[in-house]
């Protein structure tokens, strides 16, 4: 039963509220990062792991310090504040031990503080009222649908360069309006899940 | 009240906390940079202005690590030496802000690009400086400061970037030898009566300063004189001749 649930909300995260395409949230990186299959990639796998560890230490902050001392209207700052010294400390501390996965990573690990993304899964996360396990199975589907919407948009992108495209509709435009029909289309998801 | 002291006591304590915590990381986990590297940012100019087309100083000290891309491709650092030296040096071709005779009194926004989208700026001279200091804000050394309506670079701060050439919409900012000590501060290309009506100072293409200067580094082009920065040896023949005031020597 407990998987049943939890599945329910790693489908819902990655399918149907696709946090790009369906809650419009980290349109910055999505459109920014996107140019590319394999720097889609690497920001997609950056943004798994910050969203997955940040959904865990800000439910533990929401549940240890702001609900038992009655101040969650500062949920936003301390969010904001875990979020930021997380990502800040974690690479401190794969520059240490991995290079490598820090070269792969690249730019877009200290990107990820300040993404929005990043931060509505913390404050979904706490608006519906998930459990701990809930919370991190949440930002683990966040971070797997944002690494979909991002590689579907490489893809489409890297296939965009070689075609004619009226010179007007060249570059952004053209990336704002598949951003557009992929949203509709995941809207094909709605009701899969009733949440 | 009491929730006033615990909000400001928990947020800074957790402040505080992690804090210390990334002052005790950055000690445990440093990590050595490649001395070349190091060598590297430590002669840049480390201002981050972007000109090279990198994300800042460390991007570009990265690519040049790397091999990505060759040295000179900071624009601030001299070809040959790979030091910081600035041989170049802007000036502004005009001497007659827009401030001071206005074609109307234009009161929209305040920068220059907007004001050059009504029929092409307030200023009564089509080539002259409109004054509301693009140049100045998006400076990144706070080198450009303004005097009489007109902007006037300093020396020592400018660091050539040119970010202030790219964005006068006037294009009226241009780069000359620091030697060069005598120029032409003016760009209005009408012909004399047209230039002279507008402005006072304007150059109106006379030819006066052509034929009084020795060394023969004056021409005349588009109405306009123009110096030969090779030739002029900034003897200051033409600055007493020009009969409008329009060659300056700094």
């Amino acid at each position: 039963m407990l998987f049943t649930k939890l599945f329910i909300i790693f489908l819902s995260a990655v399918l149907v509220h696709n946090y790009v395409l369906n809650r419009f949230l980290g349109i910055c990186p999505f459109l920014g990062v996107s140019k590319n299959s394999s720097a889609a990639f690497g920001m997609g796998m950056a943004v798994i792991f910050v969203m997955t560890i940040a959904s865990m230490a800000t439910w533990l902050i929401q549940h240890y310090l702001l609900i038992p001392f009655n101040i969650t209207f500062l949920q936003t700052i301390t969010f904001i504040l875990v979020i930021a010294t997380l990502v800040q400390f974690v690479e401190m501390v794969i520059a240490k031990t991995s290079p490598a996965l820090q070269q792969a990573l690249g730019i877009f690990l200290p990107l990820i503080t300040t993404n929005c993304a990043v931060l509505g899964v913390a404050t979904i996360n706490s608006d519906s009222n998930l459990d701990f396990i809930g919370s991190i199975v949440n930002g683990l589907g966040a971070g797997v649908g944002f690494t979909i919407a991002l590689l579907l948009m490489s893809a489409i992108r890297e296939r965009l360069d070689i075609i004619d495209i009226p010179e007007c509709m060249k570059g952004i435009p053209i990336a704002f309006i598949i951003a557009g029909l992929m949203s509709l289309a995941f809207m094909g998801f709605t009701g899969l899940v009733s949440q | 009240m009491q929730t006033v002291f615990t909000a400001i006591l928990l947020l800074g304590g957790l402040g505080l906390a992690f804090g210390l915590v990334l002052g005790y990381a950055s000690k445990k986990f440093a990590v050595k940079i490649d001395p070349k590297l190091k060598s590297i940012i430590d002669s840049l100019p480390g201002s981050n202005c972007g000109a090279c087309g990198f994300t800042g100083c460390m991007g570009f000290a990265r690519a040049v690590a790397d091999a990505r891309t060759s040295p000179d491709g900071c624009v601030l650092m001299d070809k040959k030496e790979t030091k910081l030296v600035s041989k170049t040096f802007p000036i502004l071709l005009c001497q007659r802000a827009a401030g001071q005779q206005e074609k109307f009194h234009y009161t929209g926004v305040k920068t220059c690009k907007a004001a050059m989208l009504v029929n092409g700026g307030n200023n009564l001279c089509d080539y002259g400086c409109l004054g509301f200091g693009d140049c100045a804000k998006i400076c990144p050394f706070g080198a450009v400061s303004f005097k009489d309506g007109l902007p006037v670079f300093n020396e020592s701060l400018c660091k050539m970037c040119g970010k202030c050439i790219e964005i006068c919409p006037k294009n009226i900012i241009k780069l000359v030898p620091k030697n060069q000590k005598v120029y032409i501060a003016c760009n209005n290309k009408d012909k004399g009566k047209a230039a002279r009506s507008v402005c006072k100072v304007a150059c109106i293409g006379c030819g006066i300063c052509v034929k009084a200067c020795p060394a023969g580094a004056i021409t005349l082009e588009d109405n306009l004189a123009i110096i030969d920065a090779k030739k002029c040896t900034n003897c200051g023949e033409c600055v007493k001749k020009c009969p409008t005031k329009a060659i300056v020597k700094q």
